[in-house]
């Protein structure tokens, strides 16, 4: 029984990477010159190991096979989501808004964008075509499972260049929304360049709408941020238990570039699993990865980061703290190489995790690799309960056990969201964060 | 106001109070010295209601009330505070923040609407400058960073915000300046009144000289072994406590 089910998988995703290599046969390569070449050797690489397992080392804790599967059982009925979850849209004053819908950008429902500054097109209507070229599935890692299935099969996709030495006021907010409208999995690909000198903040946002249905969002994102630019790069997951998300996204840095990401999972989907790999490849980089996951009922929240120093003379700093409830799992993998020519790299890595309940389980794990000898590396991970003398200090104040614990979790929460450069984006955070505790 | 009768506590098993008994009436002010490790925060603690503590027998009657298995945030509501010997630094929670929760939490408890915002910010001002507690040191972090004495004069600080009836100050005045120990008394002579009482704990005859209590005890493993007027804080001063470790031997083995 259960090898059949796992049969059927396998061969669902079969029957759909033939038909997409039908279609690129037939269409030719309107998006990429080489995408026919690229997508035959994503194929390759997703076929020889399919849906990852747990003997894989990087998803060990990570069950992801049983969240694909029920992609299979949406055609029978699967229950929708019927409740109102039309929050999607609160951030939209003073940015750039963008609508996708099941990986696909609406430009219809989008903000125009100012040209001379700005271009934002799908994939096979870019006018820079050197950037494209020259960016497009060529860092995306294909040896990851997703990376590999997405770049088989992803059709539209979104490119996002800020054009050289532009300061972008406003931020550019993407609106994720999971329907499910054609098919219950997606493959979003975007591409993000921020050219030499500009200045950029996005905001991707992850929602279901009132009508989707169970949906496997599989998006990859590759980011590129050229000399001297800096990019602020938010993520925000508010999506409810019919949508999973595999997401993958490499980061390129050019000298001297700055790239900060805020990655913030509330919760609601069942599964999330994120893949973010920056790579430092000119001097001067500087990168802040935090993270703030919280995590209830059965979640299985995984963040696995991985920080590459190849170049010397650069910094980096990661905090991910997470607030670990009822039956929830999380898994953190903070991975840090500093390659031998990497001298005088500063690079600190922090884990705290607070755990709240019997039943939930945290592997946190992070790993360094060090081969360069003038360093400074440091790494941490905590793990922790209530503090009982806080609680008590605050009890014995009057303030309920409750509100006590409440008001810990949001001191816990507050040294991510005060980092939040972005006002409005922190206001919005404090206030769902506040809803969710 | 407040019964203690031959109460026994213990933790991780451990029998730390041995029959304790001590009568607090309205308006009175007891101190409470003792050697070190002799009981005297086990004692605050368990009025306070700290979880980790089991009563293994006796009882606490507060305004009536027995005590025993009622929450710390309740018995709070009900007027008791311990200004804590070592008060804990809450990173993250801002302390303006945490008085106004605490201050509406217990109105709550009593049925009462939150105190409007212009009232509380009015009260804030005036206990600071009761007790010289600085606006900088109000806005930060509960406690994070503060010296020793500037939390101490925070637990006397949220003492006057919250007036309770029953305040149980545990050394408050070890780690204080000479003229914050001032202060501190003079913000908790203030506060006293006819309805309100006090039990100070404390190792030195110097804060029971700006505060005059009406009773001295003395706490020796577990248990009251002398009770007296301010005078025998004086001859405790002078004489140590060894001539009461042996008078309490006698009394314990007779
Ligand atoms: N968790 C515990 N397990 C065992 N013994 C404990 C525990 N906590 C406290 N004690 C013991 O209880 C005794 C009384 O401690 P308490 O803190 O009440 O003393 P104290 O009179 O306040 O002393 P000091 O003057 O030093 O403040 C001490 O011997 C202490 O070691
Ligand atoms: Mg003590």
């Amino acid at each position: 029984m259960l090898l059949e089910k796992t049969k059927l998988l396998d061969q669902y995703f079969d029957e759909v990477l033939k038909e997409q290599q039908q279609i690129d046969l037939l269409l030719g390569d309107p998006v990429h010159p080489n995408l026919y070449s690229l997508r035959d050797m994503a194929r390759q690489s997703f076929r020889s190991k399919g849906i990852p397992h747990s003997g894989m080392e990087d998803w060990k804790y990570t069950p992801v096979r049983a969240f694909v599967e029920k992609i299979l059982r949406v055609k029978d009925g699967y229950p929708k989501y019927s409740s109102s979850a039309a929050d999607a849209l609160q951030l939209e004053k003073s940015c750039y808004i963008m609508v996708i819908i099941d990986g696909k950008w609406w430009p219809h429902l989008s903000d125009p964008i100012l040209t001379d500054s700005l271009e934002i097109a799908s994939l096979d209507q870019v006018s820079s075509e050197t950037a494209k070229i020259a960016h497009l599935g060529a860092h995306a890692d294909i040896e990851h499972p997703f990376a590999a299935l997405n770049t088989a099969l992803f059709s539209d996709g979104i490119m996002i260049r800020v054009k050289t030495g532009v300061l972008l006021e406003k931020p550019i907010y993407l609106v994720h929304i999971s329907m499910g409208e054609i098919n219950p999995m997606f493959y979003p690909r975007m591409l993000f360049v921020a050219e030499k000198h500009t200045k950029v903040t996005l905001i991707e946002k992850f929602v279901v709408s009132d009508t989707s249905i169970y949906t496997v969002n599989n998006s990859v994102s590759e980011v590129v941020v050229e000399n001297g630019a800096e990019m602020e790069h938010y993520y925000i997951h508010t999506e409810n238990e019919l949508s999973v998300n595999l997401q993958y996204a490499r980061v390129i840095l050019d000298e001297g570039s700055k790239y900060s990401n805020y990655n913030f999972a509330l919760p609601g989907s069942p599964f999330i699993r994120h893949d973010l790999h920056v790579s430092m490849r000119g001097t001067g980089a500087e990168t802040t990865l935090y993270g703030m996951v919280l995590t209830s009922k059965k979640q299985l929240v995984d963040n696995h980061t991985c920080v590459d120093h190849s170049v010397p003379d650069c910094i980096s700093n990661e905090h991910y703290k997470c607030i670990v409830k009822d039956q929830s799992t999380l898994v953190f993998n903070g991975k840090v190489i500093v390659h031998p020519d990497a001298q005088r790299t500063n690079s600190f890595q922090k884990n705290s995790n607070l755990l709240l309940s019997d039943d939930a389980v945290i592997n946190t794990k992070p790993e360094l690799e060090i081969y360069a000898d003038d360093v400074k590396c440091s790494h941490g991970a905590t793990m922790g309960q209530f503090d009982s003398e806080a609680l008590f200090y605050l009890t014995s104040r009057g303030i309920r056990e409750n509100t006590a614990r409440q008001m810990l979790m949001e001191a816990f929460a507050a040294e991510i969201i005060e980092v939040v450069p972005d006002e409005m984006v922190k206001q919005y955070l404090k206030n769902i964060m506040a809803e969710h505790l | 106001m407040l019964t203690i009768n031959n109460l026994h506590a213990s933790i991780d098993g451990k029998e730390i109070l041995r029959g304790l008994n001590l009568q607090v009436n309205p308006g009175e002010v007891h101190a409470i010295m003792g050697p070190n490790g002799s009981g005297k925060s086990t004692t605050a603690s368990v009025l306070a209601g700290k979880p980790e503590y089991e009563i293994t027998g006796g009882e606490i009657i507060f305004q009536g009330e027995n005590l025993n298995g009622m929450a710390p945030e309740n018995r709070a509501a009900e007027g008791i505070f311990l200004a804590f010997q070592y008060p804990v630094e809450i990173k993250g929670v801002s302390n303006i923040n945490f008085l106004k929760t605490a201050v509406n939490e217990i109105r709550a408890y009593h049925g009462l609407e939150p105190m409007p915002a212009k009232e509380f910010l009015n009260r804030i001002k005036e206990k600071q400058e009761l007790v010289q507690f600085s606006n900088d040191l109000a806005k930060r972090s509960l406690n994070e960073g503060f010296s020793g004495g500037e939390k101490k004069r925070n637990e006397i600080f949220q003492l006057a915000m919250l007036e309770p009836k029953l305040a149980i100050l545990d050394e408050t005045d070890s780690g204080l300046d000479i003229d914050a120990l001032r202060i501190v008394a003079h913000g908790v002579n203030s506060l006293r009144s006819k309805d309100n009482a006090f039990i100070i704990i404390t190792h030195y005859q110097r804060l029971l000289e700006y505060i005059e209590p009406d009773f001295v005890h003395v706490l020796y493993n577990g248990r009251i072994v002398k009770s007296g007027t301010k005078e025998l804080a004086l001859e405790l001063e002078e004489k140590g406590y060894d001539w009461l470790k042996s008078e309490s031997r006698d009394y314990i083995t007779a």
